[in-house]
């Protein structure tokens, strides 16, 4: 070591003085540029989302899911892409409709913008675009971000399904790393949050966001984590290939973290809450999310206030709705108080908003579509998730196509 | 002249640098426990 320092610094030079170390860096950052460009990896795509939507995609009116595509991904939302052929404009040919939600919005093959395009194609004539910006149990930051993410791509219109989570306390939401680094500046841009913008946002966030946009092999860093995993299994001697089992041993443990109950992933935030017990009934889980989890909602009402704020600036039509539960549900007498709190919640919040673009559809939806024939318990999987969308869509059409209309008189759906 | 060993030898230890930032950036991936289930 004594030899090498020696042979650097005093016969090289190289180390010795702030100089050389300035150089060192500049020649890192340099190189980091460098090898991007060489290995240049392809950006990552929707079509490296392992589960598509249910609907088949229409030539007419596709549908593009811009979140994060693997459970790897911090890296946020893709960026929209013109999925129409000559579509080379935000603005362009076809109407573009973002749509920001969780897994009620999108969960694995289900989709609710995937089933309106099996109603409305075209608004005014040009093909409906859809840019679907969904995560699983979005919180009120990650929907921020969402919106922010939906906007920066200029659509024609935004629909925003509320999710029951948003009306809980953000601050025990937040006992995980950030989702979303590419819009860790959302808080910051207005200055009542900067409190919460600096809890939320830690150094790491912004590095990476730093060294993303410097190198495609950081940008791409899930997918090559992917593939370079499997050139270590595929070299790996010891273990690979693995011996054939001939003896029948045990089942192989569930995935996932043990602590967890198997299921639906939002139980983790009220198992910290509630412990495990109080939360085996679904419906009682979502009337304790619909509750807040600590029951001070302050945050909760200035960020859904922020999100009402950055809706109305977007100047487009922007179309809000609580996501719709099961009919039993309500048969929860918990559940039911719970779900008025929320519309009460919303009413206050849609009460600031002054501009005839922005639609707060307060009530539940659920009894428009839930008689509809030959759906078992209204169409619901639990008390959110939905194993049909088509009928939500078939009354979520209608109204957007009406309030489309009165945003751009003379246009219709079609 | 003078110094051009001495900066091919930082450019030298700036492209390993460079590569253990990228190969520990690539490392440094690590699944979301449930998060992004089900997208």
């Amino acid at each position: 070591m004594k030899r090498a320092r020696a042979l650097l610094i005093e016969r090289l030079g190289v180390g010795g003085t702030w100089g050389s170390i300035g150089r060192i860096a500049a020649f890192t950052a340099v190189w980091v540029f460098v090898i991007g460009l060489v290995v240049s990896p392809r950006a990552t795509t929707p079509a490296d989302r392992d589960i598509d939507a249910d609907v088949p995609a229409s030539p007419v009116s596709p549908v593009e899911y811009l979140g994060p595509v693997s459970r790897q991904d911090y890296s946020g939302f893709l960026p929209a892409t013109a999925a129409i052929p000559g579509d080379t404009t935000n603005s362009g040919d076809a109407f573009r409709v973002a749509w920001v939600g969780g897994s009620e919005t999108k969960w694995e093959s289900r989709s609710v913008p995937g089933q309106m395009t099996q109603f409305v194609s075209t608004f005014g004539g040009a093909p409906i675009t859809h840019h679907a910006y969904t995560i699983i149990a979005p919180r009120q930051i990650d929907a921020l971000r969402a919106i922010d993410a939906a906007l920066d791509d200029q659509p024609d219109a935004l629909v925003v399904s509320m999710n029951p989570v948003w009306v809980s306390d953000e601050w025990s939401a937040r006992e995980w790393p950030n989702l979303d680094v590419a819009e860790f500046a959302t808080l910051f841009a207005d200055p009542m949050l900067w409190p919460w913008a600096a809890a939320l946002t830690s150094p790491e966030d912004v590095a990476w966001t730093l060294t993303r946009g410097l190198s495609p092999v950081v940008e791409a860093q899930s997918r090559l984590n992917g593939e370079v995993q499997d050139i270590v299994d595929a070299l790996d001697v010891v273990e690979h290939p693995a011996p054939p089992s001939t003896v029948a041993g045990p089942p192989p443990p569930p995935e996932g973290d043990p602590r967890l109950p198997v299921g639906d992933p939002s139980y983790f935030w009220l198992v910290q809450e509630y412990g495990a017990e109080r939360i085996e009934d679904s419906t009682e889980r979502v009337a304790l999310m619909l509750d807040g989890l600590v029951g001070d909602d302050s945050v909760a009402r200035q960020l859904a206030a922020q999100i009402a704020d950055k809706v109305e600036s977007a100047g487009i039509p922007v179309f809000l709705y609580p996501a719709p539960t099961s009919p039993d549900s309500f048969d929860n007498e918990h559940f039911a108080t719970s779900f008025a709190k929320l519309q009460a919640f919303w009413t206050d919040i849609a009460a600031g908003v002054d501009s005839p673009l922005v639609h707060f559809e307060i009530a539940s939806m659920t009894a428009e579509f839930a008689e509809g024939e030959g759906l078992v318990n209204g169409g619901f999987i639990d008390v959110v998730h939905m194993y049909d969308t088509a009928p939500f869509a078939g009354v979520l059409a209608p109204k957007l196509c009406a309030q489309w209309s009165a945003a751009f008189p003379g246009d219709a759906c079609a | 002249m003078k110094h051009t060993r001495q900066y091919i030898v930082e450019a030298g230890i700036g492209l390993a640098i460079a590569l253990l930032l990228l190969w520990t950036s690539i490392a440094a991936v690590t699944d979301i426990p449930f998060v992004y289930q089900g997208l």
